[in-house]
């Protein structure tokens, strides 16, 4: 149906999709797996026509369609959805609906006017065809209502319900289930496979949801890196440990032998500690930790992301917030910055309830956050870039930049430098140095590793953990969780918004239910 | 381009405190209301002057809000394409100047030749030759000596052609045909310049599309004003005919003498013989200024009436549901196969061409065409608040936004003298402020425009009428209840 | 070679100065287009007329102070008022900011809305400028109107060309090289001034920083009115006041500023001198110019004018459209609008 060839899409030095080979198989619902930026929606887009591929070749049916427009391909029969809903929000549901359909009469100007009574004919019968998927998806009592003012789930099943409307011959979800809630997913998935079977539609899907992919798709493609990594069934793929590995991320070992000149960063050895206060250490009591969110729910417009999520951390500890992907980590660490608005739960900073500031007054009382992208200020030099982390301080700075160049010598050479020019392992170092600037007592950190080198990622957790012997909290979301879990203190491990496990990090990677629950479920 | 809607999900939820049609009217009729109010208290003549400029404004704006409303294209240069259709008025209905002709005619078609050449030869080393330094170099060449060559011919026959009793012609007149046919004409010149914008800025985003038609429209009007030989430039072309009766005519005619002495006969049979006929000739006179008023009138409602249906059958077709479906987001739609650039390239071109048409119809209404006049404010921006007022996105909204901008924008002035003339009373007659401030409240109305498109856009952002919600014809009652 | 001198005087005369010039007023009213652009993300359709408002009252406070016998000769009196036309139009500015752009801002609404919004206050301010001084051409300029008469100058050096540099054009070049200098200073060297440019770099990193959203936008607007007034005036002070005339600078503004890179300050210089200098060297009569260097049985007939002056907008469009063409982000990478 569509074959991929050796398919490639980089966005500047950033190999997204790299030499990815893949068959999408006729009648079948295959489903795409991966970490995130695996590069799937990437993909998805590249073959969906929405970004030129900088190299390989994708057929469809046997037709070389590489380069094709969107319009185009949707013409040839490939139709896809979106992972953030892109409904049109002025029209009805059913107009939504109604537009789909190619090549309708009343689409050319001049039919409209001079063509009516046929345009009527066809509006009736589209209208027909419309009220039908409506019936079919359960959405019958929304014809009327403004696509704007659906909910995150109803959007999705519109989303499928377009898919509908066309003679499709085959269809790209990317994350229909992302946002959408237990019964409404299982809805979906059923309107899926009737699809499939009734109408012998092919699709092809990213899915987040183990349970799903269980359920929908024979066979799953696992992505990793920009490339395939293997392709089986929903049971093969599970207990494939080269899948597991890829989702926990690489370990330490592997890159031992490529950092030699790197000390090796150590967990903290921790024995004159007594068992009880090692207890003490891993229960939640408010008290005992600095910086803690308590039983944080909330989200992102109606969904909860978060549900009574807990997180915690201690001065000079290193806390890790792992789990499967769309597990709210992110979210939690936003709730926690205040860039979210909880529905219940309260954070607290050192025996202060804080969950009514702004994220301005947070930093003010020494948060530091390093967002995973976008991260430094391109057009401004090194230097301008701490000064700029320094903004709040009235205070005379010289010293605490010394102490960031002492921590990280490269950026001492490059002060001068445009932060847009440094590699992407530097930059890192800026803003993880720009954080550091005010002296923060909490360093929270999004994914300091996504995208860099491994030699560079091994830098990257031996400073942090010298930050963290300072006495800064340091409370972290990383996908490589057995390099992040193998340098904390302790580790979160979060599915579906809640505490799943709690534990110290190396127990935590040794623990077989922890590797399952990265896959989801 | 995307979202152009100011307003954010409206409707829907709020829940419409009126049906959409009631609304209407009752604007309607509040703008008929005070065009009568004009009618009785100023004068008759007066309310059908405005009225005419209503009809036409109505018109620009229903070009502008297939534009923006439709398409969410947001065009700055109407002045332009206005300009254009007057310009279609006078090359229609001016007769040819034979003698300019016979001076520079050959030459300019020589020109005009070499134009072509020139273009059609850059075009194939466009297309023929790799990108690179030496297509570069090529088209540079080609275009260099083509200009040589045109200018060869151009600046002589210019030369020519203006000499022509420049007092009186100095131009190649037009075509000679009843000036009504410079409307459609008007709109094709419109278009065509529409679409050489197109193929340039709109494939850019918002910003450039708005600033490049700013440009392409202040280029116009450059050369509009200095082309003598087309349009007299600044010396302005005047006494165009009409395509109604002159009112000198009238004032002749037995039939209309006779209708109106027929219409007052109560009035005047109780004057005295002398006296009567002396009030008859008065009412005749007045009468043929309201009757030829009239007949223009009857020809711009009709015209308005004809764009106004096309467009709202349009916009209610699957053509106009996906032409919003495009505004709102035209990735999805693209992806639902719809050719984004096609339908912006077309919405472009048709609602320039509505804008044309209604600029040779201000032409052929003022009788004259004088480029000096077109003032972006008046031309671009009026307009604009004019669509933005009456509700973008809703046809009937842009034709309100016409007549009620345009009435406010003509009362204004006498308001505002009031306004100041009574508000200094107590000042001395000669006092300088008060000079001052009666000599300038004319530019109230620039002030007044600003201030209600930025309370519209802040407390109504919809408009007077909004976006109507494309609900089916009978829901049936099971059906509108929004589901929880 | 005097003739080569004649026509290199001629060229100075009539192209470099009014160029330089012109290209200097351009610049810093493409500077303060793109100032708004690079901080509040919108194009600024008000700015020309935020420049007529400003050169308006820097007139009234210079006529006020002509009346009164203030003079500061040789210089015109209007450097004196231009302080007070600067308050005036931070303070205009900052009414249009605190009544219509917060709202706009704080509902997070899409630039072209922030656009049609600019349009609104456009109306506004050109409605208040002319009320206040009517649509007509005013004079306000006095002191000295030459540094160098073009008498002197052929009579210093025995050429048959005059050079004549008028006070006006001294001042413009002389006061945009000095507020360049000083607006770069402030954004590079400045605690505010680089939270500026950090803003206008990554909005959500600068609030993550602790930078005060409100504190930089107040900055913007401040730099704009003063960057507007002082652009506004010069060009008062070199040709005349006019409201529609500054109407019309948008154009040739918004050209400069794209061309350059828009949001980057050093583009907007470099693209105000683009555009001026192709409008003056494409509308200038070459003719004399060539009669000088031509031998005589060269000698051209006509006037030798690439376009009529008329077209001056022309030129900077087509410049535009070029550069929009060939590099969307204009010649220093600007963002892509």
């Amino acid at each position: 149906m569509i074959q991929v060839h050796s398919l490639c899409k980089h966005f500047g030095g950033l190999k997204a999709v790299h030499q990815a080979t893949l068959n999408i198989q006729r009648g079948k619902i295959t489903g795409l797996i991966g970490p995130n930026g695996a590069g799937k929606t990437t993909l998805f887009n590249t073959i969906a026509g929405v970004y030129a591929p900088t190299g390989g070749r994708i057929l469809l049916d046997g037709e070389d369609v590489t380069g094709f427009a969107p319009h185009q391909l949707f013409a040839k029969g490939l139709v896809r959805t979106f992972q953030i809903a892109h409904e049109f929000p002025t029209l009805t549901v059913l107009e939504n609906l109604m537009m789909v359909p190619p090549a309708q009469l009343g689409e050319r100007l001049v039919n409209t006017w001079l063509r009516r009574r046929r345009m009527h004919k066809q509006e009736a019968q589209l209208r027909r065809q419309a009220e039908a998927v409506l019936e079919f998806l359960k959405l019958s009592p929304l014809a009327d209502e403004l696509a704007g003012n659906l909910s995150g789930g109803q959007k999705k099943l519109l989303e499928l319900g377009r898919t509908m409307m066309t003679d499709a011959k085959v269809v790209l979800l990317d994350e229909v289930g992302a946002g959408v809630n237990r019964t409404l997913l299982n809805d979906i998935g059923d309107a899926i496979l009737r699809l499939n079977r009734e109408r012998n539609y092919t699709f092809c899907m990213i899915e987040h949801d183990m349970e799903m992919i269980s359920r929908l798709c024979d066979p799953v493609i696992v992505m990793a890196e920009g490339a395939v990594l293997t392709e089986g069934s929903a049971a093969e793929v599970n207990a494939n440990e080269q899948v597991i590995e890829a989702y926990l991320g690489r370990g330490l070992g592997i890159k031992r032998r490529h950092t030699a000149r790197v000390p090796i960063p150590q967990p903290r050895p921790q024995p004159t500690r007594s068992d009880a206060s090692a207890a003490a250490d891993l229960s939640e009591v408010a008290d005992m930790r600095f910086f803690i969110g308590e039983a944080m729910t909330g989200g992102y417009g109606g969904a909860d992301i978060l549900d009574a999520c807990t997180v915690g951390v201690s001065k000079g500890e290193i806390v890790v917030i792992v789990g499967p992907n769309g597990a709210g980590k992110s979210t939690a660490m936003k709730a926690m910055l205040g860039m979210l608005k909880l529905r219940h739960g309260r954070i607290m900073l050192g025996g202060v309830d804080i969950s009514g500031l702004a994220p301005q007054a947070r930093v003010a009382r020494g948060i530091a956050f390093v967002p995973q992208v976008a991260n430094v200020f391109v057009t401004m030099s090194v230097q301008e870039n701490l000064e700029m982390g320094a903004y709040l301080r009235r205070d005379d700075f010289t010293a605490t930049m010394e102490q960031v160049f002492e921590l990280f010598p490269v950026l001492r050479e490059k002060r001068r430098q445009l932060a847009g020019e440094l590699s992407g392992g530097q930059r890192q170092q800026v803003a993880v140095a720009r954080a550091l600037m005010t002296k923060p007592s909490v360093l929270m950190l999004d994914e300091p590793t996504a995208g860099v080198s491994p030699l560079v990622m091994d830098d990257l957790f031996a400073r942090i953990l010298e930050v963290r012997d300072s006495g800064v909290a340091i409370l972290m979301v990383e996908q490589n969780a057995r390099q992040a879990l193998s340098i904390a203190d302790r580790g979160y491990v979060l599915v579906l918004g809640a505490n799943r496990h709690t534990d110290r990090g190396a127990a935590l990677l040794a623990n077989p239910e922890v590797r399952k629950s990265f896959l989801g479920g | 381009m995307s979202q152009p809607q100011i307003q954010s999900g409206q409707s829907g939820q709020s829940g419409q405190p009126m049906q959409p049609m009631l609304r209407a009217s009752l604007a309607f009729a509040v703008i008929a209301a005070l065009l009568l109010l004009v009618g009785i208290g100023q004068s008759w003549s007066f309310a059908l002057a405005i009225v005419n400029l209503c009809l036409i404004s109505a018109i620009m704006a229903l070009g502008v809000n297939i534009q923006w409303g439709f398409g969410g294209l947001f065009n700055v240069g109407i002045m332009g394409f206005a300009a254009l259709g007057g310009v279609a008025a006078v090359l229609v209905s001016k007769p040819p100047v034979v003698a300019a002709w016979a001076a520079g005619g050959v030459n300019l078609l020589l020109a005009a030749v070499c134009c072509a050449v020139t273009i059609a030869l850059a075009t194939l080393l466009y297309r023929r030759m790799r990108k690179g330094n030496a297509r570069l170099l090529c088209m540079t060449a080609v275009i260099g000596l083509g200009v040589l060559a045109m200018r060869y011919f151009y600046t002589p026959a210019v030369g020519a052609i203006e000499a022509v009793q420049p007092s009186q012609y100095g131009y190649l007149g037009g075509l000679g045909l009843p000036i009504i046919f410079s409307w459609a004409v008007g709109g094709l010149f419109a278009a065509a310049a529409a679409w050489v914008v197109g193929r340039v800025a709109l494939g850019l985003r918002a910003d450039y599309l708005a600033i490049a038609t700013l440009g392409i429209a202040e280029i116009i009007i450059a050369f509009l004003k200095n082309e003598d030989w087309l349009t007299r430039g600044v010396k302005n072309v005047t006494g165009l005919p009409r395509p109604v009766p002159y009112e000198i005519d009238l004032q002749q005619t037995p039939w209309f003498i006779h209708w109106v002495q027929q219409r007052n006969a109560a009035e005047l049979s109780e004057l005295s013989p002398e006296a009567s006929g002396e009030a008859l000739r008065a009412l005749v006179v007045e009468a043929s200024s309201l009757f030829v008023k009239l007949c223009y009138s009857g020809l711009f409602a009709a015209v308005l009436a004809v764009i106004l249906a096309l467009s709202i059958t349009a916009l209610n077709s699957p053509w106009g549901r996906m032409m919003r479906a495009i505004r709102d987001n035209h990735i999805a739609a693209n992806c639902m196969g719809k050719h984004i650039t096609a339908r912006h390239r077309q919405v472009f071109i048709l609602g320039s061409a509505v804008v044309g048409i209604a600029g040779a119809m201000l032409t052929t209404l003022d009788g004259q065409f004088t480029p000096g006049t077109y003032n972006p404010l008046r031309f671009t921006f009026l307009i604009w608040v004019m669509v933005i007022v009456g509700g973008s996105g809703n046809n009937l909204g842009a034709v309100l936004g016409g007549f009620l901008v345009w009435f406010v924008w003509i009362e204004v002035e006498p308001a505002g003298l009031w306004l100041v003339d009574n508000a200094t009373a107590w000042l001395h007659a000669q006092h300088p402020v008060r000079v001052h401030l009666l000599a300038s409240a004319q530019y109230m109305r620039l002030l007044l425009m600003g201030l209600v498109l930025l309370l519209v856009m802040r407390f109504s952002p919809g408009g007077i009428l909004p976006e109507v919600v494309r609900r089916r014809q009978a829901p049936a009652p099971a059906e509108r209840k929004p589901a929880e | 070679m005097a003739d080569l001198l004649n026509a290199l005087v001629l060229f100075a005369n009539f192209v470099l100065i009014p160029g330089l010039s012109y290209g200097a007023q351009l610049a810093l009213g493409a500077l303060g287009v793109t100032l708004v652009y690079g901080v509040l993300r919108f194009s600024n359709f008000a700015h020309g007329d935020t420049m007529a408002f400003g050169a308006m009252a820097t007139i009234l406070v210079t006529w006020w102070l002509q009346a009164r016998g203030f003079h500061i000769h040789p210089l015109p009196t209007a450097l004196l008022g231009l302080p007070f036309g600067i308050a005036a139009t931070v303070l205009l500015c900052m009414l249009v900011e605190r009544t219509v752009y917060r709202y706009y801002r704080h509902k997070k609404s899409p630039p072209l809305v922030f656009m049609i919004a600019s349009v609104g206050v456009m109306l506004i301010i050109n409605g208040v400028v002319r009320f206040v001084i009517g649509a007509d051409d005013r004079q306000f300029a006095d002191g000295q109107r030459f540094l160098i008469k073009a008498r002197d100058f052929k009579q210093a050096t025995g050429l048959s060309e005059g050079l004549s540099l008028k006070v006006s054009q001294g001042l413009t070049i002389v006061i945009a090289i000095l507020l360049v200098i000083a607006l770069f200073w402030f954004l590079q060297k400045t605690r505010s001034g680089k939270a500026m440019r950090a803003f206008s770099d990554n909005e959500e990193l600068a609030l993550l920083s602790g930078i005060d959203p409100l504190r930089v936008v107040r900055m913007t607007w401040i730099l704009a009115a003063a960057l507007a007034t002082i652009a506004g005036t010069l060009y008062g002070l070199d040709k005349s006041f006019k409201p529609f005339t500054y109407h019309q600078l948008l154009l040739p503004i918004f050209a400069a500023a794209i061309v350059g890179g828009i949001g980057k300050p050093h583009g907007a210089i470099a693209g105000g001198f683009v555009i001026a200098f192709s409008e003056v060297t494409i509308t200038y009569a070459y003719k004399k110019f060539l009669i000088y260097l031509l031998p005589a049985a060269w000698q051209p007939h006509g006037l030798v004018q690439l376009l009529s002056t008329d077209y001056k907008f022309a030129v900077s469009f087509i410049i535009l459209v070029i550069v929009l063409l060939a590099c969307p982000t204009g010649i220093f990478r600007g963002r892509v609008l």
